[in-house]
């Protein structure tokens, strides 16, 4: 039996709670700025072009709905696999869930050329786009994950609890399958095309999730002096590895696959050994530090042991993912279309030439932007509903745990 | 340790939980995807089409792209790569041979089109005629199109327009391609602005006119020296053909 | 106190009712637009009557618009093209709604529209020449005359 969960919601009046939420409005003013900026002046001030049609806001957007399938998996691993040492979590992270992906979906409705029609995309479906699709799986994975909370706070609820979670659970991979199929279902782009992109997006979820939910853990129990024991945070960072580990595998199985078809010899080049920035957001941001470095710290035998390891490891893997999907989104716009194989093509219209692609600050602003308003809504909830535990020491987690080994508990917070 | 020890097993339940889950999702959506080709055959009324022969277009003559951007209104704002482009000249260099050659680039106006399959709002859509056009009532411009595009055939309005023709409305925040001059069309013109340059000018290279029709010039030439399509691999039927590519 | 009460109590419905009647007469009112453009009309008669064109030509446009883009099947009469040819001066400018036929009046009663955004807001090529030289006096009182009776009715008129 584990004790008695309280969930108390915070006071919210610390001189640091408010700088949080001032500074999150900065972030939030921000992106409304670009958003306005972007509707009087149009998309040409931006860095994006006819070539380039996906931008930074995309690769935000992307993210923060990659991470917000994944952090609901502390949820998933107390309702579906019943791992009770995550039930305490369970709550912030269904919230977690629901805030990161309004952020990224505010991101994309804003980046849209005309985001006036956005009743449009609510009232006319084209049931055979993915992208219409997705519509349904953010918009219905919002309101899953949404009676999921109220299963988990409303007492007379709980015993529905269960369902919910398994709904919720495969609603976020089914949704992370739309996004990933975005790109997997273009046929026209070599980079893309590929059944693969769709276990490749459920995966960097699981990572990007965990690593985002890692860092909030640590920051709200922290910031509001709740105690945190190892345990919980030990058992999350094993886990954010094998998630980064399962990440590199399908990297590694998506370019072999490529690499084997001479046709797709050119994007693999390009990506991998003559592609510029592209190589080296690949090989030094995605696989280097965003991959080998964070699973070095994450399972080196004394240095996992520090927290601030840890929180280094997870924010390493936030940095990985935001160049692999750069890689991903830019590069594979940038490499030109081949329309005409066995021959080299040039055109007034940058036909056979690798696009240029320079982010601009409206695209950074905007991108920001979504990401505060994802926090300050988190912020938000926290401050007016119970949803973070006043406790999550070692016996709060598990009191049959060994106390030998939480001893360095404190050592790096 | 003892705490570690029940770590292998949830890490294996959760792990082929996941994997069983994945496997039986990932192969539902491909399902609605699933079209019988026969649907798309409509073979009565007529199939607007052009058929371009890259032998008779000259190296460095744009006769087609100033008249069809005269003829809808398509300015350069200044900024090559955000100006719309709805047809270009694209020149050729075979890597095994050197051999050059060019030719003009537009909506192929796909049977199969893959920008009308990803739009999310019915905005792209095909005309009983064969017309791939942008409904730019519904367009909200998230250029998803543009992504899926094999030809590369639409551009994006980036800023402000004034001064557009009556009978081509452009604006910002929509996508736009090649409307093969559908203003002409339904005025019942034969003829499209970049045809009627290219003979104004005497080479001859294009020809447009109703591919269902088997007794048209353009099916008439078609049936007796062949044709090919840019990347008819993908099986997307365009109803823009070439010869000597 | 009870008296009270239930006096507030019926004439709190009456109010509202009374809220709600003014409200709706409000919306869906047409006036016409500033005299001063009504000048820039060509031709001889507009394709419907004036009380029907004031208060449907937005469904005749929207009901025939989605027929003339997806099938090619055009009805010139009911043409946006047309409406611009015939009532929107060559020097209009859409930033300048006072100079404009179709924004003088939406932006009059308040009604946004965006078909400038994309269709041009001055006449084609093909547009009937103007009547420029025509006594503008003698054209609005002309026009005031001819509609005095579509005006009274205006009020009947809602847009749902």
């Amino acid at each position: 039996m584990t004790l008695k969960t309280h969930f108390r919601d915070i006071e919210g009046r610390s001189a640091r709670y408010v700088a949080l939420l001032g500074g999150l409005l900065v972030l939030v003013a921000l992106g409304v700025l670009a958003a306005l900026m972007k509707g009087s002046q149009g998309h040409y001030i931006t860095g994006m072009n006819n070539q380039v049609v996906w931008g930074l806001p995309h690769i935000f957007a992307i993210l923060l709905i990659v991470a917000a399938s994944g952090a609901l998996n502390a949820a998933s691993f107390s309702s579906v696999f019943g791992r009770v040492a995550y039930k305490p979590l369970a709550r912030v992270s269904g919230l977690l869930a629901m805030t990161l992906l309004i952020g990224g979906l505010v991101i994309l409705v804003l980046d849209l050329g005309r985001p006036d029609r956005l009743v449009v995309a609510m009232t006319h479906y084209n049931f055979k786009s993915i992208f219409a699709w997705n519509i349904f799986l953010y918009t219905g994975f919002l309101a899953v994950v949404a009676v999921y909370l109220w299963f988990m706070i409303e007492r007379r609820m709980n015993r529905y609890v269960p369902i919910a979670g398994y709904t919720a659970f495969i609603w976020r991979l089914i949704l992370t399958t739309g996004t990933g199929s975005i790109f997997g279902f273009l046929v026209a782009r070599e980079a893309y095309d590929a059944a693969i992109l769709a276990p490749m997006f459920i995966a960097m979820s699981f990572s990007l999730g965990m690593a985002v939910f890692i860092l909030v853990v640590l920051a709200t129990f922290l910031g509001t002096g709740r105690p945190l024991g190892d345990l919980i945070l030990r058992r999350m960072k094993n886990l954010l590895g094998i998630f980064v580990a399962g990440v590199l595998y399908f990297v590694l199985a998506y370019h072999l696959t490529n690499l084997y078809a001479t046709r797709l010899h050119g994007i693999e080049a390009f990506v991998l050994l003559n592609g510029g920035i592209y190589t080296f957001l690949f090989w030094v941001v995605q696989i280097g530090i965003g991959s080998v470095l964070p699973l070095v710290l994450l399972f080196h035998p004394v240095w996992s042991q520090s927290r601030r390891v840890i929180a280094a490891a997870a924010g390493l893997v936030l940095v990985g993912g935001f160049a692999q999907l750069y890689v991903i989104v830019i590069g594979g716009q940038a490499y030109p279309l081949e329309m005409f194989p066995g021959y080299d093509m040039s055109s007034s219209f940058f036909d056979g030439v690798v696009a240029s692609y320079v982010p601009s600050l409206p695209e950074l602003m905007l991108g920001v932007g979504g990401v505060g308003f994802a926090f300050l809504l988190f912020a938000l909830a926290l401050k007016f509903l119970p949803f973070l535990p006043a406790s999550l020491s070692d016996e709060h987690v598990d009191p049959h745990a060994d106390q030998s080994g939480t001893r360095t508990a404190a050592a790096g917070a | 340790m003892s705490s570690d020890n029940s770590a292998p097993l949830s890490r294996r339940q959760f792990i082929t939980g996941a994997a069983a889950a994945v496997a039986g999702l990932t192969i539902a959506p491909g399902v609605f995807l699933l079209k019988p080709a026969e649907a798309a055959q409509k073979a009565d009324g007529p199939r607007w089409g052009l058929l371009i022969d890259t032998s008779k277009c000259a190296d460095g003559c744009t006769a087609c792209v100033r008249a069809c951007h005269e003829e809808n209104g398509v300015r350069s704002l200044g900024r090559p790569e955000t100006d719309a482009q709805w047809i270009r000249k694209v020149n050729l260099t075979e890597r095994a041979t050197g051999h050059q050659h060019s030719l003009p680039v537009m909506c192929q106006h796909c049977e199969n089109p893959p920008c009308v399959d990803v739009c999310p709002t019915h905005a792209s859509f095909i005309r009983p005629d064969g017309i791939v056009l942008v409904d730019k009532h519904s367009c909200i411009g998230c250029r998803y199109c543009m992504m899926a595009c094999p030809y590369k055939a639409r551009s994006f309005i980036h800023e402000k327009l004034t001064d557009q023709k009556p009978h081509a409305p452009r604006g910002k925040g929509t996508v736009e391609s090649c409307t093969l001059c559908v203003h002409r069309i339904d005025r019942g013109e034969r003829t499209t602005a970049c045809v009627e340059a290219c003979n104004r000018d005497g080479h001859k290279a294009m020809t447009f006119g109703d591919l269902h029709d088997p007794d048209s010039e353009i099916s008439q030439r078609l049936r007796n020296y062949g044709s090919t399509t840019i990347r008819a691999d993908l099986r997307l039927n365009p109803a823009v053909r070439y010869q000597g590519i | 106190m009870p008296s009270v009460l239930t006096r507030a109590g019926l004439s709190l419905p009456a109010l509202l009712a009374g809220l709600v009647f003014f409200a709706l007469s409000g919306c869906g009112k047409v006036e016409p637009p500033p005299a001063s453009l009504l000048a820039e009309a060509r031709g001889d008669q507009c394709v419907e009557p004036t009380d029907v064109m004031r208060r449907e030509h937005m469904q005749i446009l929207m009901h025939e618009r989605d027929e003339a883009k997806r099938y090619g099947r055009r009805n010139p009469d009911h043409s946006f093209v047309g409406c611009v040819d015939c009532h929107v001066s060559p020097t209009a400018n859409r930033e300048d709604p006072s100079t404009h036929f179709c924004m003088a009046c939406h932006e009059f009663n308040a009604v946004r529209m965006d078909c400038f955004q994309c269709h041009t807001d001055r006449p084609s090529d093909a547009a009937p020449a103007s009547h420029r030289n025509v006594d503008l006096h003698e054209s609005i009182e002309r026009h005031l005359a001819a509609h005095a009776d579509a005006s009274t009715n205006a009020v009947e008129v809602s847009i749902p």
